[in-house]
């Protein structure tokens, strides 16, 4: 479903990404992680359209999206999350999965553009079951400033979860949530994969790689230097060496 | 209250009133591009004065009725906002404000210097006023006027509250907050900013006319770029990004100055000292502080801000005297 091929992207001089090629299947949660520094952000930068790669190509459903803008990315079905939170504080957090939900679905509709809205923008029911599906309902009239961090990232999923995409990119999902959050969030992406959904995981926390994922790309200085189950990546030694160094 | 103003007032107190409507317009406009979308154009006054000129000459030259000319002229007004805002559009923050404030100053070189169009420093005189039916609103020329200008103002009103609340207004919002995100969430950045721009445009068309057809002389210095840091005076007072705050703020910056004439040369450091005052004890602005007052202990009605505080202003086209 998503595939790069030979990705690379220089800053001035420094090789960011170099020839890196990963593969995403429907139904699929494949790990991404590396240390900090790698170019793990870069990737996913490069993937969503947030920057053009230098060389390579980005393929999603056999369609070359390769340095499409990311609004466009994400109207073909490629959603992502960020590693810091970037809900809108401003918008109430129904506001927040609505929003993404009209543009990502149908931007240009009338209804869309200067249509009335009948009551609160999120109230109807794909909205709600969104809000459900993460754990948010009860919290839908609320700005999301007043969230807690991981119930701002939880936010975040859904608002990715809006436009209805085929693959989602998770920046460590779970860096700031606590444990109960950090057990909800396997719960909320399983079933996911389980319809046929495809997420690639940025993640560090090696335990929610090992629950959720079959597959682990891991990546170094730029490179792809293991591909394969999460149980081999551990006893792996180019990884261990480029963990303790 | 302005709406009641001819039933009593005097000259001076609806040729007040006028400015104010006029200022509101104009600060409504500019609202939605920097209180809701989170852009700083400084680019209002010259736009205004698109509006201005536009309906001046298209009245005087070409004959126009006053209602095609506001038409075109606010046709006018976007156009050139477009002309502006596509190559400059995806520069931000400090770029943004260095473009726009450019463009002002060229706009007003060539209203100084393109003569045979503009009548350079002169101005332009003998602006018609607007052909109001007598039966309507009465003969008097100022007070039918101010019925003109009210009414417009209302339409104002109704335009933006519908803007503020569709997706599309909630978009701005989601711009300001996040632009990334918004990107992110498939909204096409660009394409918002510019609609945020050219709505900004067309309401200072709108004031542009109807300063124009008001004063019946515009010149100039009447659009300088002064009179778009009015506008981030009016909006940062009231309250950005709500629906009544550039209402307060054009009533405080152009209303205030003239029920403060006893104390004239106190205005200016009055002045300051308020907009200092607000920017750092109530960021949120007169309106956006009583919401979230309102907010907090539920007894406030949120957007009914008492108007009446303190301040005065520096000489605009809202403070010009008659």
């Amino acid at each position: 479903m998503l595939v790069c091929q030979d990705v690379t992207k220089t800053f001035g001089g420094l090789r960011a990404l170099d020839r890196v090629s990963l593969d995403v299947e429907a139904g699929e949660i494949v790990g991404l992680v590396g240390p900090n520094g790698a170019g793990k952000s870069t990737l996913l930068g490069v993937i969503s359209g947030n920057y053009a790669p230098h060389s390579g190509r980005v393929l999603f459903d056999g369609q070359d999206i390769t340095g499409l803008p990311p609004h466009q990315v994400v109207r073909r079905g490629l959603a992502r999350t960020f590693q810091r939170s970037r809900v809108w504080p401003s918008l109430s957090v129904r506001e927040n999965v609505a929003l993404a939900s009209r543009a990502s679905r149908d931007p240009l509709s009338r209804r869309n553009i200067l249509g009335v809205n009948r009551g609160p923008i999120g109230t109807d029911a794909r909205t709600g079951a969104i809000l459900q599906r993460v754990g948010l309902s009860d919290l839908a009239p609320l700005p999301a400033r007043v969230l807690s961090y991981g119930q701002k990232r939880l936010l975040e999923i859904g608002r990715a979860l809006a436009g209805e995409p085929e693959l989602i990119v998770l920046d460590e999902p779970t860096a700031g949530m606590n444990d109960r959050e950090r057990a909800g969030f396997g719960e909320v992406v399983r079933p996911l994969a389980a319809e046929g959904v495809a997420i690639l995981l940025v993640e560090h926390a090696l335990d929610v790689i090992h629950e959720c994922c079959a597959r682990v790309f891991v990546l170094d200085f730029g490179k792809i230097i293991f591909s394969g189950s999460p149980s081999a990546m551990v006893t792996n030694e180019r990884v261990v060496s480029a963990y303790l160094g | 209250m302005l709406l009641g103003v001819p039933v009593w007032a005097t000259e001076q107190v609806i040729h007040t009133a006028i400015l104010t409507i006029i200022a509101v317009v104009f600060a409504k406009g500019f609202d939605l591009v920097f209180g809701y979308s989170g852009q700083l154009s400084l680019a209002q006054g010259a736009f205004m004065g698109v509006g201005a000129y536009s309906s001046s000459l298209l009245t005087l030259k070409l004959g126009l009725p006053f209602s095609a000319a506001l038409l075109l002229s606010v046709v006018a007004a976007i156009a050139i906002s477009l002309v502006v805002g596509i190559p400059s559009i995806q520069v931000t923050g400090h770029y943004l404000i260095l473009v726009t404030l450019s463009f002002s100053v060229i706009f007003h070189q060539v209203l100084l210097n393109w003569v045979e169009l503009t009548n350079g420093p002169m101005g332009l005189t003998n602006i018609p006023a607007p052909a109001v039916p007598a039966s309507v609103f009465g003969t008097d020329d100022r007070r039918s006027f101010y019925w003109l200008a009210a009414s417009t103002m209302i339409v104002v009103l109704l335009c933006s509250r519908r803007i503020e609340t569709s997706t599309l207004g909630r978009s701005f919002i989601a711009l300001r907050d996040d632009e990334i995100a918004a990107a992110a969430a498939g909204m096409n950045v660009r394409a918002l900013k510019l609609i945020a721009l050219g709505l900004s445009a067309a309401f200072a068309g709108v004031s542009g006319v109807l300063f124009a057809h008001y004063m019946r002389v515009i010149e100039p210095s009447s659009f300088e770029v002064y009179v778009s840091i009015e506008a981030v005076l009016m909006v940062i007072i009231g309250g950005r990004g709500t629906f009544w705050g550039p209402v307060v703020g054009a009533l405080i910056v152009t209303a205030l100055p003239e029920m403060l004439r006893d104390f004239a040369i106190y205005r200016m450091p009055l002045y300051g000292a308020l907009v200092v005052g607000i920017v750092i004890f109530c960021p949120a602005g007169i309106v956006g502080t009583l919401q979230q007052v309102g907010r907090r202990a539920a007894r406030v009605a949120p957007g009914r801000a008492d108007a009446a505080a303190q301040g005065a202003a520096a000489r605009t086209p809202f403070t010009s005297e008659s």
